[in-house]
């Protein structure tokens, strides 16, 4: 690293620190490497976090809208990265997804068995369990309710906490450190073995040289403006990249290495629903149960998405209802009385990750017809779910369609086009791709072990390098992957160490 | 097409300059340009007005005064009296926001620019958007949400997320809101509460 005439030399960098950056710092450190681990948000400590959506999601999120269908995009920009900011829920990769990517995209060394020793470690590290009764809030009983009464699959889903308080802050920054993010566990496992952690610092392109990366060429950033600093120059024999979906094809690219093809996300919608008792939705688990009557993975046949409650946040409540002035003011005097689940749609849409001419990352992404369709049918099927379950009104995603209070009133929005411009908020928190692992180098970025296509020491180790999206909530599938593609690339270097750990861990895993 | 007419004010100037992206933005300028002169860009209330003591870092005074504008007539009448007292100070909060989010302050900007200086046939006002009274602006509001062009949904849905993070995020807003704290024991109790019988 160069600063100020001072160099400082390593032998490997992870760029990032959220859930493909964390344990891929860990792996590297713990092989015996000398680790520099780059990030370009703050570090801020269980302490910091106050719960005002105020002041966290400023300091802890970032946000960017597609370029075409205004589709909002949301991930976290801290030490931790986006499991800082997640709602803690746990699922194994889904082995329909894994067959998926072994049949269309060639990955057949991701086999269900191979990744399961990976997965069992993650589940272990980040302290997964399942939820229990008493973890359900009203709001989450409230969908259970209703499920049961139409006879819907549903299930708790397992959470990576320890004594969580219920204080409905999960994504706000945990302030009791119960929700075990990458922030309390790979990145503090990752300095435990040596690895320098560098806050601030964002990297801005990588060093190439004769076919192999050198480095990093990165800029500090200014903590209060956000504004980049002085430069910095980071050279090390392997690159690890894990800066997020909204960061990590935008750097291949600046870099002049192909990528950005193949972008695919979980779209998402809220549907809200008021009921005369008393739900205070903006308390308990963020999120704790999902119908998975719809889904497509996990041995359902469905058409492919999941119904997840979630917290009664007044920022994302008010912005999803429909209406403003007298109307939303009438709907927010109920907040108390409010429960409210998400969409997750596993989308078939792909999009695409190009530049603007200042190098910051455009995202397109417009949603397809048939994707809009399955949308209708989640809202549609949501809201019956909440009459089901004794709701009085249930407000739509969309503008202009005036509160449902019975089967009937869906009628309108059943038969209306639909665009996704119509949506309230239509978002996505779950992105994948843009430097795809693929076995054909014209078909993906990376190959199957998370190595850059035609360069050496290059990896890809987040959701940037997953083929298509998972259908269910991915970090426990980032974090299994990172550390199976971080083993590798440590292998790789030939460093004695890694090579003695890599055989220990094996070794291990025989016995 | 020809260029956008001269602008009446510096602030115009900078309006019409990020206008000049788009086809239709461009459109937007001429009817800006046109319109300028006959509608005035007179003083605005005190409500509207950045504070004195702290340095705007994207919006400009005017797109200040558009935003706060736009917060007031989106929240109720019981947030927007808030405002209008000061307790809430939604654009100042969004100004810091934006700050932060590099990839959206092009667009804040340019939408913030169409919505005050946009006239009819684009918008269905002849004035400023902060000049308007509050029917006035709700019709703006109204045509933004209902039209069956995709730049004005998406202007104002973009404007509405903004606005609610900001506005409902302000720990000032609760006492207005049936929604005591973050910290509060007795409300994790009762959320956690089974209803009777289940």
């Amino acid at each position: 690293m160069t600063e100020g005439g001072t160099t400082l030399r390593a032998d490997a960098i992870v760029v990032g620190t959220g859930a493909g950056g964390g344990p891929a710092a860990a792996v590297l450190a713990e092989a015996g490497l000398d680790v520099l681990v780059l990030e370009a948000g703050a570090r801020w400590e269980t302490r910091d976090f106050d719960g005002e959506p105020s002041t966290m999601l400023l300091r802890l999120m970032k946000a960017t809208t597609a370029s075409d269908s205004g589709m909002e995009l949301y991930a976290g920009a801290c030490v931790g990265g986006s499991t800082v900011v997640n709602d803690a829920l746990c699922w194994r990769p889904p082995p329909e997804v894994l067959a998926r990517w072994r049949e269309e995209h060639g990955l057949h060394s991701l086999s269900d068995a191979a990744l399961s020793r990976y997965v069992d470690a993650v589940w272990e590290q980040v302290h997964a369990t399942p939820s229990g009764r008493a973890d359900l809030s009203r709001n989450a009983r409230l969908l259970e309710r209703g499920a049961q009464r139409l006879g819907w699959a549903g299930e708790a889903m397992p959470r990576n906490v320890r004594g969580c308080a219920h204080l409905g802050l999960c994504n706000l920054g945990c302030p009791t450190g119960a929700k075990q993010s990458a922030l309390l566990t790979w990145v503090p496992r990752a300095e435990r073995a040596g690895a320098r952690v560098l806050p601030l610092v964002r990297a801005e392109r990588l060093l190439v040289e004769a076919g192999r990366v050198r480095g990093v060429e990165a800029r500090r950033i200014d903590p209060e403006t956000g504004r980049p600093l002085a430069t910095l120059r980071c050279d090390a024999p392997l690159v690890v990249l894990a800066a997020g979906v909204l960061e990590t094809p935008a750097l291949l690219l600046r870099s002049g290495i192909p990528a950005g093809h193949g972008l695919q996300f979980h779209s998402s919608v809220y549907v809200t629903a008021r009921f005369p008792d008393r739900v205070d939705g903006f308390y308990g688990p963020t999120m704790s149960y999902a119908v998975t009557e719809f889904s497509d993975v996990h041995g359902q046949r469905g058409p492919g998405f999941m119904l997840e409650n979630v917290t009664v946040a007044p920022p994302t409540t008010t912005a999803s209802l429909p209406g403003f002035g007298a109307d939303l003011e009438r709907a927010l005097a109920s907040l108390s009385h409010l429960a409210r689940t998400v969409v997750v749609l596993r989308d078939d849409t792909r999009g695409r990750v190009t530049l603007d001419r200042a190098g910051a990352a455009v995202l397109s992404y417009d949603p397809l017809p048939r994707d809009l369709e399955r949308l209708r049918l989640a809202i549609r099927e949501l809201a019956r779910l909440y009459l089901a379950a004794g709701a009085e009104e249930v407000w739509l995603p969309i503008e202009g369609v005036p509160p449902i209070r019975s089967e009937a009133d869906l009628a309108g929005f059943e038969t209306r086009a639909l665009a996704s411009r119509d949506f309230t908020l239509l978002y996505a928190v779950h992105l994948f791709g843009g430097a795809a692992m693929s076995a054909r180098p014209d078909a993906g970025a990376c190959d199957e072990t998370g190595k850059v296509w035609g360069l050496e020491g290059l990896y890809v180790s987040d959701a940037s390098c997953l083929p298509t999206n998972t259908g269910a909530n991915p970090q426990i599938t980032i974090m299994a992957n990172a550390l199976r593609i971080a083993e590798g690339s440590a292998a790789s270097t030939g460093h004695a160490g890694a090579r003695a750990a890599l055989a220990a861990s094996r070794q291990g895993e025989r016995r | 097409m020809r260029g956008p007419a001269p602008p009446a004010s510096p602030e115009a100037a900078e309006a019409l300059a990020s206008l000049d992206r788009r086809t239709f933005l461009r459109f937007a300028g001429v009817v800006v340009g046109a319109g300028l002169l006959p509608t005035g860009c007179g003083g605005l209330p005190a409500e509207l007005t950045p504070p004195a003591d702290r340095p705007l870092a994207v919006l400009t005074p005017r797109g200040f005064a558009s935003f706060q504008a736009f917060a007031m007539r989106l929240a109720g009448p019981r947030v927007r009296a808030g405002i209008a007292a000061g307790a809430l100070d939604p654009a100042s909060a969004a100004d810091a926001w934006i700050a932060r989010q590099p990839a959206l302050g092009a667009a804040l900007g340019q939408g913030l620019a169409l919505l005050e200086w946009g006239l009819w046939p684009l918008l269905p006002k002849w004035r400023p958007f902060s000049a308007l009274d509050g029917r006035g602006q709700d019709r703006v509001l109204a045509d933004l949400a209902a039209s069956s062009w995709g730049w004005k949904r998406d202007l104002y849905r973009g404007l509405k997320s903004l606005a609610s993070v900001v506005v409902y995020g302000d720990p000032a807003v609760r006492r207005l809101l049936d929604f005591p704290a973050p910290f509060d024991a007795e409300g994790v109790r009762r959320a956690m509460a089974p209803f009777d019988g289940s």
